[in-house]
């Protein structure tokens, strides 16, 4: 095949000047709809992340009762020195309890300053052998019963709660990803059909003089996967935005979420991904509006 | 260099555009086809180069069968035969040489051919000062030549001309048929469709005539009549 890069890349910008509106609205869409994908994936690779990081060390806390007695306190603390499931916990204080709790809730002053030293629970921060959540819950089962204990939160329980709550994030991203990404699909057809018809006299020359399908074809072709690979691209200071966005939640209160954020290497291979779904959708689309609209 | 063997042509409707045709061409030949609005004269010619295909009968084009040719292979059955049309096909934001060596790039032919090519059939055309015009500064006869020098200046086998003085007064229709009649001296296969009497009459070639798509009259050094 003699053909030559130059003109391609001539015909592609003729395009893209025909009609700048069109194909800027197509490509913010493209962006758009893999930004919202690629985010849903991103709060994903969060989520494992941090949860991963609870599964390293998953504890459960045994809160006692603020009235409790010195040797309900030592029963507990005897009980779990003794429990072979139990690889160690550490005791947390009044006072320690007290700075813990001024620091979390250090954004609402009136909160922090209406509770005393004194209405602090003592708790034991538990590591147990096994961090498998069944054993856990029921190892925070048996130490709720027991006297002088307020109430046991195990960690697994919040895990739990977030990932409940990213799965349903996650499937509205995808709905509302996928959905977009239609649009996008749609806009990249429509496109296509705009530049073939404009361009339906030189097409109808390059026929009758014989020019090969696949030459006709290409510059069609190369606008539609340019189009989806260059919104694909883009996506990235958005991705990295939104990740952003993840990290500082804690701040706002939500200080479960140790490190809510995609580590670098799994932003990268999102973006890439992507990148690369957006190509397939500039392929797909400029390939049914061809076969729909070029008679070759 | 062209045979229909009982070709027929329906279109959607129960339209018959072509009846049981059979016909041969031979290599260097200049033939007038002729016949009133409908009868079949374009369906005909687009058989030729596969813009349509035949719903039954055998067309052989340089003694290839083109009913057998696959996709691919038809881009390069046209390469072999040039086609003209009435409205000239023209592309208005190229000028007359790049007009021309459009059809050259579009095949693959390098640039230090088309560099040759191109001056010469404009030479040939008589258009060589207008190489840098624009088809809309020219006039009807002038574009019809600059799409002849784009037809041929791939040197095909056979040209397909569809009333190509069809929008051209008759004095200008004269220059282009004896332009047509130079390059059928070249050896080239001359097939073109007409309504103009004169021209058939004072050329005398060989009349194909279509009559509701049947083939009414075959003669050779015919008039219109």
């Amino acid at each position: 095949m003699n053909f030559r890069i130059g003109n391609l890349g001539r015909e592609l910008s003729y395009s893209i000047r025909r009609s700048p509106s069109l194909f800027i609205g197509t490509l913010v869409t493209i962006l758009i709809s893999l930004t919202v994908l690629g985010g849903g994936l991103v709060v994903r690779e969060a989520v494992n992340e941090a949860t991963a990081r609870w599964q390293d060390d998953v504890e459960f806390i045994v809160f006692m009762d603020p009235e409790a007695s010195a040797p309900e306190i030592n029963a507990i603390s005897a009980s779990l020195s003794s429990n072979p499931e139990i690889d160690r916990f550490q005791f947390v204080d009044k006072e320690a309890a007290f700075l813990e709790f001024q620091t979390l809730f250090s954004n609402s002053e009136q909160l922090a300053d209406s509770l005393s030293v004194q209405d602090m629970p003592v708790s034991f921060r538990v590591v147990p052998v096994d961090p498998d959540a069944a054993i856990v819950e029921t190892l925070a089962d048996d130490y709720r019963e027991q006297a002088g204990v307020l109430d046991v939160a195990a960690a697994v329980d919040t895990i739990r709660q977030i990932e409940g709550i990213t799965g349903k994030i996650n499937q509205v991203f995808t709905v509302v990803g996928l959905l977009l990404l239609l649009s996008a699909l749609l806009l990249v057809y429509n496109t296509i059909r705009t530049t073939i018809f404009a361009r339906r006299r030189e097409v109808e020359v390059m026929r009758l003089v014989g020019a090969s399908n696949w030459y006709i074809r290409a510059p069609f072709m190369t606008e539609g996967v340019l189009q989806g690979l260059l919104g694909g691209l883009i996506t990235y200071p958005f991705l990295l935005w939104w990740n952003g966005f993840l990290s500082n939640l804690e701040e706002d209160g939500l200080a479960l979420f140790a490190s809510l954020q995609a580590p670098s290497g799994d932003m990268l291979w999102i973006w890439l991904l992507m990148t690369a779904l957006g190509a397939v959708i500039g392929a797909i689309a400029s390939t049914v509006a061809l076969s729909r609209f070029l008679d070759v | 260099m062209i045979k229909l063997e009982n070709v027929s042509k329906v279109y959607k409707g129960d339209v018959v555009a072509l009846r049981n045709i059979t016909c041969e061409i031979q290599k260097g030949e200049f033939v007038f086809l002729v016949g009133p609005s409908g009868s079949g004269k374009s369906t005909f010619m687009r058989l030729l180069n596969k813009e349509e295909t035949p719903d039954s009968g055998v067309i052989y084009v340089a003694g290839k069968d083109i009913g057998r040719l696959s996709g691919w292979r038809v881009p390069f059955l046209r390469r072999n035969i040039g086609a003209i049309f009435q409205d000239f096909k023209l592309l208005d934001n190229r000028t007359v040489s790049q007009n021309v060596a459009f059809a050259l790039e579009v095949i693959g032919r390098p640039r230090h051919v088309i560099q040759t090519q191109v001056p010469a059939i404009l030479e040939l055309v008589g258009l060589s000062k207008k190489a840098d015009n624009y088809p809309e500064e020219l006039s009807g006869g002038e574009q019809q030549r600059v799409s002849i020098a784009r037809a041929f200046v791939n040197r095909p086998l056979i040209l397909l001309a569809d009333e190509p003085t069809g929008n051209l007064d008759p004095a200008t229709s004269v220059g282009i048929m004896k332009l047509l009649d130079r390059i059928n001296k070249t050896g080239t296969t001359v097939v073109m469709a007409t309504h103009d009497r004169g021209i058939v009459d004072t050329m005398r070639k060989r009349v194909v005539e279509l009559d509701h798509g049947t083939l009414a009259r075959d003669q050779a050094r015919g008039v219109y009549e």
